[in-house]
């Protein structure tokens, strides 16, 4: 009837009504409830980071000394293109190893499924340092890598502190943000093209390289992206891994400030980082009509519809399109198993650093070799000992107060766009919501550390807390503005109509209707505060100490099995709080579902 | 509850969705106790009355009161209105029994009283043993006597209801009309009901607005409405009829496009730019071409083009010389009729079921 | 009326909620501010096994003692980043463990508080007490090297320059006191004759060996890389080869050719929070219990005569700074030429490090 994009007729049970708002302000609106989560947004990322940033040119006199110091300088500038290059190098190994994962994600048989899924997430839920520990043994010059090269015959490889365990490390860390997209751009295709295209004579390689493959160009570039986003600011990894030769900006800005003070070329650098980050997240959606909150929220989906403007495929494409027939031809490509095979090893392969620091937790030596020349339990009596059950109290403690305050103002943020009425306020409240999702995390921390110094909250665990509200609103706000948009707001209404106050109803109605996307929002917000690292290791001291950071600690200043201990502990702990949530995800639905 | 209170004014009340007039003027009065149906096309603004009513949206402008109180200011919790939804609402984390104490326990009713007040209203809607089930467990019809119970059961100044039948087969719509209507009446409550569904309306109502493109078009009871309609829109709206574009030609004389020519003279006052005419089809009868019309009786002459039957009555199409094609519905009083199709007949009106409507009647 | 009655319980509630936010949040910034009362002390050493042989040796016996709690902290070889802290006013640590080119630094950069040192004697090498800090060893650095991977050894600093004769892969401490000096004797400059440093020079011949080479930002990393095999040989602290070697990890090796030997120096920063019991904390240091125990613990030279003399001829001959483990290339940081060029070198070093 009407042609007017706000449907006004809807109906009741409609969604809600986008609309400028009537002649008077709404007085119970939900307009203003994303305002506290964005005021923290504001004053403790924001804020900071600005002001880091106008560090660059202030510090120690004003002008450009910092730049030039940075830009003119072979050293720092050969940093800048090698933090460039590890990222993409990182990139396209993630996605060599990512996209057979997805395909056999989207396409494989039901176990397959679950066991790329679990090889998937389970690094994600493990600390970043974790991985880099499991990495350093495994690159390591008596690490099963080299000893396999020695059974045959080959000269050892140096990796570690070189520019290959960085890239390994990172495309590792990095493989999920590529999967994610790629399997959802997948999902949303089906198998009917592909079997289009085979009925209409294409082989199966042929038909993937000239079908499937240009199909998926949107996952591509989203993966590609967030993976490339997300290596340009790393800090921890090329910290631990890399040397002096594979170091990256984010390992500089690091020394620069803890090591040196020079907070100058530490801004200066933070500015670079961040200019680069943001220079191809808009270049991307210039060219990809992406959103930040779309890209940022992994939506894979939301690919799909840029898909529509996709340019022809190039003759590239058809060449190897030719080649991809001459190989259905030779049969190689018609056996079926292939695939599966290829993506169950490489899922293997993703999985084994999770593993390999059980044998080393109950390694005998300090040393970090493996297999380990002798077992024993010392390394767990280690752990339970104050020099690292304290460290996990505190990082439990963070992580409960981050969840509750990050939950909290995340809800409510999300309640404020999807139930709000004013457009613009909710783009904006989105906007800095996802903001420190995309931000290199490490220039936030530098900021922390930097501004959060002169009034006296680094080495706190309020400065650690209010750091780490940020970095978990975006999963908080994300998670649940997902749950909120497909809760059909007629329950709200239905409430009112019946006497309940907005309160009441978010209490009685909404937050029991959504529960589960509660519960999985507070999840996340509970692993970003006890699994975040670079904040961490910026902000803790002598008074407070993360569990993170004194892994860091045991990483970098001393050889310490006991990180392995922690590895299997976290596992553990995440293992079991998995099982946990996949149960109560399997319960909800139940009583959800029945007749 | 009685029915002296719950009357509802609405005093030039616009609605405007950015550059979009959803509601244009509105000016009407319910009285207490009254059925009162909001009838229109998707779009009409109908819903967008419902939910300013209810204090879901505000008017961009003008006041609706509420026993005479102006209730701009009263949020949609504080506004005591029972309102029936769509598809429900029913929450589904709740069960029956707690679905229907939750605007009890809202109004910090003593647990006794809700108790004895949710099994009294099950017992109303007869529904006592489907108190403890989650809603879906229930099926459509019972969900919406869930949903009915739960508007009243808090004894509401007035109920709401949005298309509330929309969602069941028409055999269950049917019945339920008739419950729906015989629990107002019972209740002594105002009811302002909302629906597309013309047959719902003309049903259950007191009365009846048509609304279209934010305006009402008119305003009566359901057989004014059918019987005068004041506007080709409402005459094309409700039920079928035989629309023509006509010009006046002399006082009670009226020409159709064709040539045929029209007499409208049992005194009513044909607007002096009469455009098109409207003939409901079960007001023309057909007859043998040779018969004589009886008095009082327009006639013309013309050829069955199509015959569909329906069961209950056959409604023709006649192609007229001098009319175009017209619609004849001829009920099956007493056996088949024996008009076949490329048959030359005549058909017959009276002149009162005739209505003539200006040229600004459309908008 | 309900209305309004509705409005004010709901006001409570908020005001109930945000005091409750309030306490939870104090309650944060409560649990860790104990660092500034009386009765607390932090040090800034340099983490690891060293920092745990340093709380065996000292501060475990001086909190009980004393009763005063030591936190500790790692930059104590972030000079640069101390200086800062100093000069912002944000100093948080009341006592730095500084080997002499740090200490040189810090007193050209006037951060650190004069210390009473009257009452304290007895030290075997005098001169090395300043007015600002107390000698509580001397250590060394050391060439080293992984037997399996150099069999042959080192016995120069030009072996480590000589990577055709020697492959394998060098690792250092990114600090360039006695680094320079030694790509200066590894050029031919005699060890009497190295200040001024020709920083020129030096860097060519450091450029030589840039391939060869990993710079680590701490001892604990170079120890990290050393144990698992990384690092084929290198220049090191003393103590910190001695514990690799300990442990078993790799069959690592060192010579008092070419070592280079320092001072460490207990000193107080201005504007440390609690600088009664930081001096307590240095007095405790030169207790003769403490200084056999820092030896034991680390393998490093008493500043005490007594205890250097009590000690019998065979644990000197593995000693920095005795006469046993003197050589033709063992040569000391020469304190004075860095404190005037300390600044300019560093900032040159981190240039050359990211070139």
């Amino acid at each position: 009837m009407t042609t007017t994009p706000t449907l006004p007729d809807a109906g009741l049970a409609g969604p809600a009504s986008r609309t400028t708002g009537g002649r008077r302000g709404r007085r119970n609106g939900w307009d203003l409830s994303g305002v506290p989560a964005a005021l923290v947004v504001t004053l403790v990322f924001v804020l900071p980071v600005a002001m880091l940033c106008l560090r660059s040119v202030t510090e120690p006199t004003f002008g450009l000394e910092n730049f030039t110091r940075l830009l003119g300088h072979s050293g720092y500038r050969d940093s800048i293109v090698r933090t460039i290059l590890i990222s993409a190098a990182s990139t396209i190994l993630a996605l060599v190893f990512g996209y057979p994962i997805a395909y056999q994600m989207v396409h494989g048989g039901k176990w397959l499924r679950t066991f790329l899924t679990v090889a998937i997430m389970a690094p994600y839920l493990t600390s970043i340092l974790l991985r880099s520990f499991s990495w350093l043994v495994i690159l390591g010059r008596q690490g099963p890598v080299n000893k396999l090269l020695e059974q045959f015959g080959l000269e050892p490889i140096a990796m570690v502190f070189t520019p290959i365990a960085v890239v390994v490390s990172l495309s590792h860390y990095l493989l999920p943000l590529m999967i994610l997209p790629l399997a959802a751009t997948m999902r949303s295709l089906g198998d009917s093209r592909m079997r289009a295209a085979t009925s209409l004579g294409a082989g199966p390689a042929q038909a993937f390289v000239r079908v499937y493959l240009p199909l998926t160009k949107p996952g591509i570039q989203a993966g590609s992206v967030l993976c490339f986003v997300y290596g340009i600011g790393a800090f921890v990894i090329p910290a631990l891994l890399g040397g002096s030769k594979g170091s990256m900006l984010g390992s500089l800005i690091h020394s620069a400030i803890k090591q040196s003070g020079d907070y100058g070329l530490a801004s200066a650098a933070a500015l670079v980082l961040g200019v680069l980050v943001l220079v191809i997240v808009l270049a991307f959606q210039r060219l990809t009509g992406m959103s930040t909150t779309e890209l940022a929220g992994r939506s894979g989906t939301a690919a799909i519809r840029s898909a529509r403007a996709r340019r022809r495929g190039g003759r590239a494409l058809r060449l190897a399109g030719r080649v991809a027939g001459g190989l259905d031809r030779l049969g190689v490509t018609r056996r079926r198993s292939l695939p599966t095979v290829l993506a169950a090893a490489l899922g293997a392969l993703v999985l084994a650093p999770q593993f390999i620091v059980i044998p080393i937790s109950f390694a005998s030596t300090k040393a970090l070799v493996f297999p380990p020349v002798g077992y024993s339990t010392q390394w767990y009596s280690e752990f339970f000992t104050a020099s690292w059950l304290d460290p996990l109290t505190v990082s439990v403690r963070i992580a409960l107060f981050v969840t509750v305050i990050a939950g909290v103002l995340g809800t409510l943020a999300a309640m404020g766009v999807v139930r709000g009425t004013v457009r613009r306020w909710g783009t904006l409240t989105s906007t800095l919501m996802m903001l420190p999702l995309l931000f290199p995390t490490v220039v936030a921390a530098a900021a922390f550390y930097v501004e959060f110094e002169r009034i006296g909250l680094v080495d706190t665990e309020l400065g650690i807390v209010l750091a780490h509200v940020t970095l978990a609103l975006p999963f908080v706000f994300s998670v649940v503005s997902a749950g909120l948009r497909s809760l059909n707001p007629v329950y709200e209404r239905a409430a009112s109509s019946l006497g309940a106050s907005r309160s009441v109803q978010l209490r009685r109605i909404v937050l029991p209707l959504i529960a589960p996307s509660i519960v999985t929002a507070g999840l996340f917000a509970f692993l970003t505060s006890f699994d975040e690292s670079a904040v961490a290791i910026f902000l803790s001291g002598v008074h407070v100490k993360t569990l993170p950071k004194r892994i860091f600690e045991a990483l970098s200043l001393e050889t310490n099995p006991t990180v392995a201990v922690i590895s299997v502990f976290v596992m553990a702990c995440a293992a079991v709080i998995w099982l946990g949530y996949a149960l109560f995800r399997r319960l909800t639905r139940i009583s959800r579902s029945k007749p | 509850m009685t029915a002296n209170h719950g009357a509802i004014h609405f005093d030039n009340v616009r609605k405007e969705y950015g550059d979009h007039l959803a509601v244009d003027d509105l000016t009407l009065t319910i009285e207490p106790g009254e059925f009162f149906t909001v009838l229109g096309p998707s779009g009409s603004g109908k819903t967008t009355t419902l939910m300013m009513l209810a204090g879901f949206t505000d008017p961009t402008s003008g006041t609706i009161r509420v026993d005479g109180i102006d209730i701009a200011n009263v949020p949609s919790d504080k506004r005591n209105i029972g309102v029936v939804f769509q598809d429900y609402a029913l929450f589904p984390h709740m069960s029956v029994r707690d679905n229907l104490a939750f605007p009890l326990e809202m109004r910090k009713e003593p647990r006794e009283v809700i108790a004895a007040r949710v099994d009294r209203v099950l017992e109303l809607v007869d529904m006592a043993a489907a108190a403890d089930r989650l809603p879906d467990q229930l099926s459509g019809g019972q969900k919406q006597r869930i949903a009915v119970a739960r508007a009243v059961v808090f004894d509401p100044a007035f109920l709401l209801m949005d298309e509330p039948l929309g969602a069941l087969d028409r055999k269950l719509r049917q019945r339920l009309q008739v419950e729906l209507r015989q629990l107002q009446q019972a209740l002594k409550v105002t009811m302002v009901y909302v629906t597309h569904d013309q047959e719902e309306a003309m049903s259950m109502s007191d009365r009846v607005a048509l609304m279209n493109h934010g305006r009402i078009e008119q305003m009566g009871t359901p057989r004014e409405l059918y019987e005068h309609p004041r506007s080709a829109f409402v005459a094309d709206f409700l039920g079928t009829n035989n629309m023509l574009t006509v010009r006046p030609e002399a006082p009670g004389r009226l020409s159709v496009e064709n040539g045929g020519l029209l007499t409208i003279d049992d005194g009513r006052d044909v607007p002096a730019d009469a455009s098109v005419v409207a003939v409901r089809p079960e007001r023309i009868a057909l007859t043998d071409i040779a018969a004589a019309p009886p008095p009082e009786f327009s006639h013309c002459t013309g050829k069955i083009t199509h015959r569909l039957y329906l069961g209950s009555h056959t409604m023709y199409t006649v192609h007229s010389e001098t009319f175009g094609p017209v619609r004849v519905q001829m009920q099956h009083d007493d056996g088949e009729h024996p008009y076949r199709t490329g048959e030359t007949v005549g058909m017959i009106w009276r002149a009162r079921d005739v209505n003539a409507f200006g040229s600004t009647a459309e908008r | 009326m309900r209305t309004n009655l509705d409005v004010t319980r709901g006001r409570r509630r908020v005001g109930a909620a945000l005091a409750a936010v309030v306490v939870a949040l104090s309650s944060l910034t409560a649990c860790s501010g104990g660092g500034d009362e009386k009765g607390s002390i932090t040090y800034a050493g340099f983490g690891g096994t060293y920092e745990e042989s340093v709380k065996a040796a000292l501060f475990d016996p001086y909190s009980k003692d004393t009763d005063v709690k030591v936190l500790y902290d790692s930059s104590g070889s972030d000079v640069a980043k101390l200086v800062k802290m100093s000069e912002s006013g944000s100093m948080t640590i009341d006592l730095i463990d500084a080997e002499d080119s740090s200490l040189a630094q810090f007193m050209a950069a006037n951060i650190l508080q004069p210390i009473d040192t009257k009452g304290l004697d007895g030290f075997a090498d005098p001169s090395a007490v300043t007015e600002y800090s107390v000698p509580w060893y001397t250590f060394s650095r050391n060439l080293f090297w992984n037997k399996d991977e150099v069999p042959g050894g080192l016995d120069s600093w030009a072996d480590l320059f000589d990577t055709k004769r020697i492959p394998g892969k060098r690792g250092m401490v990114a600090l360039p006191w006695g680094i320079l000096e030694g790509a200066l004797i590894a050029d031919g400059v005699p060890v009497d004759q190295l200040y001024p440093l020709d920083l020129g020079r030096a860097f060519a011949k450091l450029d030589t060996i840039r391939d060869d080479t990993v710079f680590f930002s701490s001892n604990g990393d170079l120890q990290n890389a050393i144990s698992q095999g990384e690092i084929a040989l290198g220049y090191g602290n003393l103590a910190r080869i001695k514990s690799i070697a300990k442990s078993g990890a790799v069959p690592l090796d060192y010579t008092w050719e070419g070592a280079v030997l320092s001072v460490q120096q207990l000193v107080i920063p201005k504007g440390a929070p609690d600088q009664p019991d930081a001096f307590e904390a240095i007095k405790y240091s030169l207790k003769p219990e403490v200084q056999k125990a820092i030896m034991d613990k680390l393998g490093y030279t008493p500043s005490l005569k007594s205890v250097l003399d009590g000690l019998d001829a065979k644990t000197r001959a593995d000693l920095p700074g005795t006469e046993e483990t003197a050589s033709d290339e063992t040569f000391r940081i020469d304190v004075d030429w860095w404190a005037k060029n300390g600044a300019d070198v560093l900032k040159r070093w981190q240039d050359w490090q990211n070139a």
